[in-house]
This record gives structure tokens, sequence and C-alpha cells, in this order.
């Protein structure tokens, strides 16, 4: 098996086009998994009451641990079977959202925790609401302190569109398969994915130490 | 599902001897590991089983492309967390060893070990519940585990939503009793034994 330029000549625009979607998707699921993670956060640290405490803590535990294509299938296939049909995109947005909106929630938890409870204490003694506090206080410097481990997380929601390809959606992966199954050269099909999502996934490093040092050097 | 087992050690494996290699900073291979990192990062676990099954394995046997592809993708991981491990304990007790009259092996043995495995064990215990996630994957290849079961048995009578409900169930008890366990170990032995108090 030998990696063919011709193929890729010939069926780039599949890859191009799969390259496309796969970025579309990951950065819809980034800003939305980043709400909810941040919402679920903020909830969280606001200790409203022991119910929505459980609540959220199941959210979280839930979704961390099991796996995306299990979650995928569940609101896919599962929901289907209660009448509650959804776009085969729509579905997988949903789940990527919820599987990383629990790791996002984690990981900006692990941001609130490492900032001093003076921090928390000068802000109410100078009678801030819990909420005024968070938002001009802690969060700010939690943001700060998290932004790797988000960019990293960000490169984990790039592998994560990888899997809309079970539900037959035309992105990366699935062109792979395409292009495959068309000329059953292994190594060009998804030896070219592959060197596509390396790069995708260079790109959205570059993009988050960019991102870093702009937030390090405001302060 | 026996090969959750078989991919976790070989993982370990795999990682742990490539961590050590990496902490020697040889120079040539040290870039090639750096670019195998890398790659693995980058790449989708799902594309790895197709690129492990159709190229290499050309539709014999998909367990061994899912055990392949899951120890290639978590073994750069683990390499990591086991370079880690081993530039974090500090030189001088490597030095210190020497001046107490040990050879290489019994130093390794009684003093880096120990503190590189209580270093390293919540990393890897949370590599290995990825591990355990992504063996889930493997039923894109058509690896005859329980999501591949469910997916079958879902064609067959059309009702999803018990089955997966029952898959994320197991998946879940799977991964969070190991999370328990990894938690309890942690917390009464190795913060115990490194002196650091329980952090909420």
């Amino acid at each position: 098996m030998n990696f063919e330029w011709d193929i890729i000549s010939e069926y780039y625009p599949i890859l191009l086009k799969g390259a496309i979607l796969a970025l579309q998707y990951t950065v819809i699921c980034i800003i939305l998994s980043l709400i909810l993670g941040l919402l679920v956060a903020i909830l969280r640290v606001l200790k409203i009451s022991k119910i929505v405490d459980g609540i959220l803590n199941s959210y979280i535990s839930i979704f961390r641990e099991i796996p995306l294509l299990v979650i995928l299938y569940f609101i896919f296939f599962g929901l289907s079977q209660i009448r509650l049909i959804m776009p085969a995109s729509v579905a997988g947005i949903l789940a990527i959202t919820l599987n990383e909106g629990a790791f996002i929630a984690e990981i900006i938890r692990g941001g609130f925790e490492s900032i001093h409870k003076e921090q928390w204490e000068s802000a109410i003694a100078l009678r801030m609401t819990k909420i005024q506090a968070i938002k001009y206080v802690i969060l700010p410097q939690a943001i700060k302190k998290v932004i790797p481990s988000l960019v990293g997380q960000s490169s984990s929601i790039l592998k994560d569109t990888a899997i809309l390809a079970v539900i037959a959606i035309e992105e990366l992966t699935f062109s792979s398969k395409i292009i495959f199954n068309a000329t059953f050269n292994g190594l060009t099909s998804f030896g070219s994915v592959a060197l596509l999502y390396v790069m995708l996934f260079l790109i959205i490093n570059v993009i988050g130490i960019k991102l870093e040092k702009a937030f390090k050097n405001s302060n | 599902m026996a090969i959750i087992p078989i991919a976790m050690f070989l993982a370990l494996f795999v990682g742990i001897i490539l961590g050590v290699i990496r902490s020697m900073k040889i120079p040539v291979i040290n870039q090639i590991l750096s670019l195998y990192i890398i790659t693995m990062r980058g790449v989708p676990t799902i594309l790895l089983m197709f690129i492990c099954y159709f190229v290499l394995n050309t539709g014999s046997d998909p367990r061994t492309a899912a055990i392949l592809a899951l120890v290639v993708s978590n073994g750069a991981y683990i390499t990591e967390i086991a370079r880690g491990g081993i530039e974090a304990v500090d030189k001088r007790q490597r030095e210190a060893a020497k001046s107490l009259g040990l050879n290489l092996w019994q130093s390794i043995y009684y003093i880096i070990m120990p503190q590189f495995i209580l270093l390293v064990s919540p990393a890897i215990v949370g590599q290995l519940v990825l591990l355990i996630k992504a063996t889930a994957y493997a039923s894109v290849i058509g690896y005859i585990e329980l999501i591949k079961m469910g997916v079958n048995l879902m064609q067959a009578t059309f009702l999803p939503l018990p089955i997966f409900f029952y898959s994320a169930v197991f998946y879940f008890i799977a991964c969070h009793s190991l999370k328990k366990i990894a938690d309890y170990i942690d917390s009464n032995v190795r913060m115990k034994i490194m002196g650091e108090k329980k952090d909420y």
C-alpha cells in the first residue's frame, strides 16, 4: 500500500469539506460546553441548596464516566424510542456538549478552589453579593489559571467531533471512510486524514498559546 | 470486554518504558518520541482504530486492531505521565542513594520506585479510566463488545433506550468503582505517606 497523491488530488474537496465541518462542530461545541461548564461550576460554588448541588454533582459524575459514544447512541437512538427525534447534528452537538461540559465544570471548579479564601472574604467585606464577588474578583483569576487546561480540553473536543462519523455526519473521519471505500488505499485515505487532524490540533494549540499570553499580560 | 485488562497492562508497560527512555533525553530518539506523542494527542481514537484495522490488519481481527489502537494512543499519554513522575523524583535522591553505596537496581527498587508510584498513581488511574471509556470506540470496527452488542440488539428489537441505558449503567459502574477505589487508596495510603492534607 502506497501513499498516492492522485487520490488526494482527486478527493481533496471531500477532505476540505470534512475538515471545515469538523472545525465548525469543534467551535460550536467549545462555545456551548464552555457556557455549560461555567454555569454548572458557578452554580456549585454558590452552594444554593443541597438538592441542586446533588443534581449537579451527579450530572458531572455521570457524564464524565460514560463514554461519549454511549451518550451519543443514547441521545440519537435511545431518545427516538420515546418519540424525541432530532437531526443527527443536534444530537451530536448535544452529546459532546453534555460530555465536555462536565469536564470543563470540573476544571473551572479546580480553578475556583485554587483561589485563596481571603479573596472571598475581602469581597464580602466590601459588601459585594456572592454573584458580584464571583463576577468581578474570583472568576477573572480562576479563568486565568485554568486557560491551559481549557485549551487541552478544546483539543479533546476536536477529537470528539470524530465520533459524529458514526451518525453519518460528513465530517473528517467520515470522509476518510468514504475515500477508503472508494479507493481501498488505507494509508492514503486514513493517513491524510490523520495528518489533517494533527494540523488542526496544532492550530488549536497555537491559538491556545496566544490566548494564554494575552491573558497573562492583561491584569 | 476482555480487551480492557490486556490493553491496560500493555499500555502501562509501553508507556512506562517509553517514559523512562524519554527521561534520559537521548537526542534523536527523544524527537521521534515527541512526534509520536503529538500525533497521538491530535488523532482521534476512532480514526486510530480505523487505521489499525484497515491499514495494518486488513479486516482479519478487530480485537487485535482495537488493542493496538488503545495501547498506542494511551501509551503516549502514559509516557508523558511516567516521564513527569521520573523527573519529579528529585535528582538528589539518586545521588543520595549512590552515596549510600546502593547500586542502580537497589536504588530504583527501594528509593525511586516507591516515590514514583506514589506521585504518578492519580494521573495513571485517570488515564486508565479514559482507556476503559475508549474501549467503547472499538465497536466501530466491529469488535463485539458491550456497545456493539447493544447496537445489534437495537437493530433486532428496535428498543434502543433500555439497551443503551444499561450500557451506560455498566460503564458508569465500572469507571465509578475504579475511581472510588483509587480515591480510597489515594487518600488513605498515598496522602498519609506523603503527608498531604485531604483536599475537597
